[in-house]
């Protein structure tokens, strides 16, 4: 019924379409299958690893699993090259640097070796305590001397690329004041005068 | 040679270039034709797709608003684009206090203007109607001057945050009052009201006012022809010197030279371009360019100095809340004869030291758990950043000059913009720190805060100058109508007729002084029945 390409078609689409359903409402198998699907060049099983220890545990799975896809879809959307912001007092033209993506994706190969070599296992495979270790080894060896988190996820590890991505978010924002702000959403006007709700999580 | 002829020729679509052909198409019966070099940009219907870019990867939420080989050393901005600085502007619209246009008068110190405050009030009244401008009108004993009318939109409300910082400052006597905008608080001349996207650079909603409306409805009616991507190269003036004949431009699309015929000519390029084309216009009858037999074209540019602390305050600041800045200006009014030593103050939550980070202050490294708890315990009190402006008197020095080291892909020189302060100004910039510093001190103090840094901005804001007005020809470009001395159908527009820059933003005034130019050369031409 469906040739080749067709079928391969229509499973991208699905996967596509799959991905933009929220993952605490998907099976496993789907789960597994997105994971498979390696977009952009990033082995997304290896990047749901280091999120595992990189994010905070507060995260359920899907709220994590949301903000992997979060940081994909950021670099499947990433253009080199494009202008930036230059505005008021900023005189600077300057242009988007390469797409970190072929960097990021160099990361995770260096962590599934090291894992390999120093622990002789799969880096999927390693406990929680081993894997952070491992990323914290090479984030120390790669970020000696940074302090504070990029802007936007740019050059750096993985790791922190994917930190800088999450923490620098609206929801991020919210979760650290357990309250809902939206800080990037077009709010109403006038309701800033109350202070901001409680996070709907059980935490605020 | 490609033609443009009309009554009016206006060089720039910037925010005063439009008000004079707002007010003119509305109230005279003239043709218009606005040259701005930049690109029209008027995609209202993109700006959340630009804004999520701009979000997302920082990338320029103007995309096509620069001219790669249009810049300069020194300027602020490299917009160039119609719409102009203001389609990037957070909308801020505060008048220059009553002293501001008598500094010499009532301070022995700087240039009066050759207009006061109280010819320019009506000025700022439709200036604020035109572009929508929300606020609320202090008391006089507070610094804010009378005003003939009300606000046209209630002033934003102090949002959560504010409330917090409102009376944190309080503590130290000093009453800050939500900043007037340019944002609608309800809906306004057909824009909605503000939904606090929190990205005014790129107001996603129309809410925030910005010249492409007011040009948009005028092409629609119109009542204008606007000829973008057309750089004017130079300003012709006819046999007898007295008038400008022609501007000749080039089509930076085709390379075509075209020229535009035109009764009056009103340069509305902003505090460069504007001096950079008379400049550029020199001549064997006006070797130093046009308008210039007093040699001041390009002379006394001015600005303010931001001198501003980063304060913790004992308040929780949600970031991302925030509408609008607090202001006060009862430091913008010292007794007469005092010395001349003021400034505005400005109150704006801050998240300085308090974004998420990668090492604590021991240098251990935060990832996860520990990474959200620093950033939870760092939260818990709030940062304001608390910002005086200060006027800069400018020396005859601080100027605008053709760089011939650097020319655009036409060959001409570019300008060059340096500012040279005046020793007076320098003579008192330690004391006017030290008096920011000591405000600075009183608010800690009284608030239970501490001061986490200062700043001296070497930077002029708001800059302005090079065509100065004034009464005597020989001390300044234009008079107090904008109006240049030696040409008699050659006017200036907005910011570069400036004498002093005050210690408030000034766009406003800018606008003010834009329609006040309006009504004088509006006579001109017939009264529109």
């Amino acid at each position: 019924m469906f040739g080749e390409g067709s079928r391969r078609n229509f499973l991208r689409t699905l996967l596509v379409w799959l991905g933009s359903v929220s993952s605490g409402l998907l099976p496993r198998w789907v789960l597994t299958a997105r994971s498979a699907s390696a977009a952009d060049g990033v082995n997304e099983e290896l990047l749901h690893d280091v999120a595992s220890v990189v994010l905070p545990s507060e995260l359920d799975d899907g709220a994590r699993m949301d903000a992997v896809k979060s940081f994909l879809r950021w670099l499947r959307g990433y253009r080199a090259g494009a202008v930036l912001d230059h505005g008021y007092g900023f005189t600077e033209i300057r242009k988007a640097a390469e797409n970190p993506a072929a960097g990021y994706q160099n990361d995770l190969t260096e962590l599934a070796s090291r894992a390999e070599a120093e622990l002789g296992a799969d880096f999927t495979s390693l406990d929680a305590q081993q894997k952070r270790a491992l990323i914290e080894k090479e984030v120390e060896n790669r970020h000696a001397a940074t302090k504070e988190l990029p802007a936007r996820p740019d050059d750096s590890h993985v790791a922190v690329a994917l930190v800088t991505h999450y923490f620098r978010s609206s929801e991020a924002n919210d979760r650290c004041h357990r309250r809902q702000i939206g800080a990037r959403t077009c709010r109403d006007l006038f309701t800033a005068a109350e202070e901001p709700p409680l996070l709907d999580d059980g935490s605020g | 040679m490609r033609t443009h002829e009309a009554d009016l020729c206006i060089v720039g679509a910037g925010i005063t270039g439009t008000m004079l052909a707002a007010k003119l198409a509305a109230e005279r019966q003239l043709s218009i034709v606005v040259v701005e070099a930049g690109e029209k940009l008027f995609d209202l219907d993109k700006r959340f797709e630009h804004r999520q870019r701009y979000l997302d990867y920082r990338e320029n939420s103007w995309p096509g608003d620069f001219i790669e080989d249009q810049g300069a050393e020194g300027i602020i901005s490299r917009t160039m684009a119609v719409g102009g600085q203001a389609l990037h502007w957070a909308a801020t619209s505060l008048r220059y206090s009553r002293e501001d246009f008598r500094i010499r008068s009532l301070y022995g110190v700087g240039w009066d203007w050759p207009v006061s405050y109280e010819e320019l009030e009506p000025y700022y009244c439709e200036a604020e109607r035109r572009i929508g401008v929300a606020g609320s009108q202090g008391p006089e004993s507070e610094g804010w001057d009378p005003r003939s009318e009300p606000y046209p939109m209630e002033a934003f409300p102090l949002d959560y945050n504010q409330r917090h910082l409102r009376d944190w400052a309080s503590k130290a006597d000093i009453e800050f009052r939500v900043t007037p905008t340019a944002r609608n608080t309800r809906p306004y001349d057909g824009r909605m009201q503000c939904m606090r996207c929190g990205t005014c650079n790129i107001c996603p909603t129309g809410a925030k006012y910005s010249p492409d409306f007011t040009l948009k409805t005028l092409l629609d009616e119109r009542a204008i022809e606007l000829v973008p991507n057309t750089l004017v190269r130079r300003l012709e003036l006819d046999g007898k010197g007295r008038h400008v004949q022609r501007a000749v431009a080039v089509d930076r699309t085709s390379g075509e030279e075209l020229e535009i015929r035109a009764r009056a000519f009103a340069l509305a390029g902003g505090y460069t371009w504007t001096p950079h084309l008379m400049m550029l216009s020199a001549n064997s009858r006006s070797p130093n360019g046009l308008a210039n037999s007093s040699g001041l074209v390009g002379r006394y540019m001015c600005g303010h100095r931001p001198m501003w602390a980063l304060i913790e305050v004992p308040h929780r600041i949600y970031p991302g809340l925030s509408l609008s800045s607090m202001i006060t200006r009862r430091f913008m009014k010292p007794p007469p004869g005092n010395p001349y030593i003021r400034h505005d103050l400005a109150l704006f939550t801050h998240t300085y030291g308090r974004q998420p980070r990668l090492r604590d202050d021991g240098g251990r490294l935060l990832l996860g758990d520990n990474l959200m708890a620093d950033w939870r315990q760092r939260s818990e009190r709030g940062c304001a950043r608390v910002r005086g402006y200060y006027d800069v008197l400018p020396a005859k020095e601080s100027r605008v000059v053709l760089d011939p080291a650097t020319r655009n892909r036409w060959g001409d020189p570019l300008p060059g913009v340096e500012h040279v302060e005046h020793e007076t100004s320098r003579s008192l910039r330690d004391q006017t720190h030290q008096q920011l510093m000591g405000i600075f001190e009183r608010l800690v103090a009284r608030g239970r805060g501490k001061i986490l840094e200062t700043f001296v901005g070497e930077y002029l804001d708001h800059p302005s100058g090079g065509c100065r007005m004034g009464d005597d020809p020989s001390e300044s470009v234009c008079d107090g109508t904008g109006r240049t001395h030696d040409h008699e159908n050659l006017w200036i527009i907005g910011a570069p007729t400036c004498v002093s820059s005050g210690c408030v933003n000034s766009t406003l005034t800018f606008v003010a002084l834009s329609l006040r130019t309006a009504t004088f050369l509006g006579k001109e031409f017939p009264r529109r029945s």
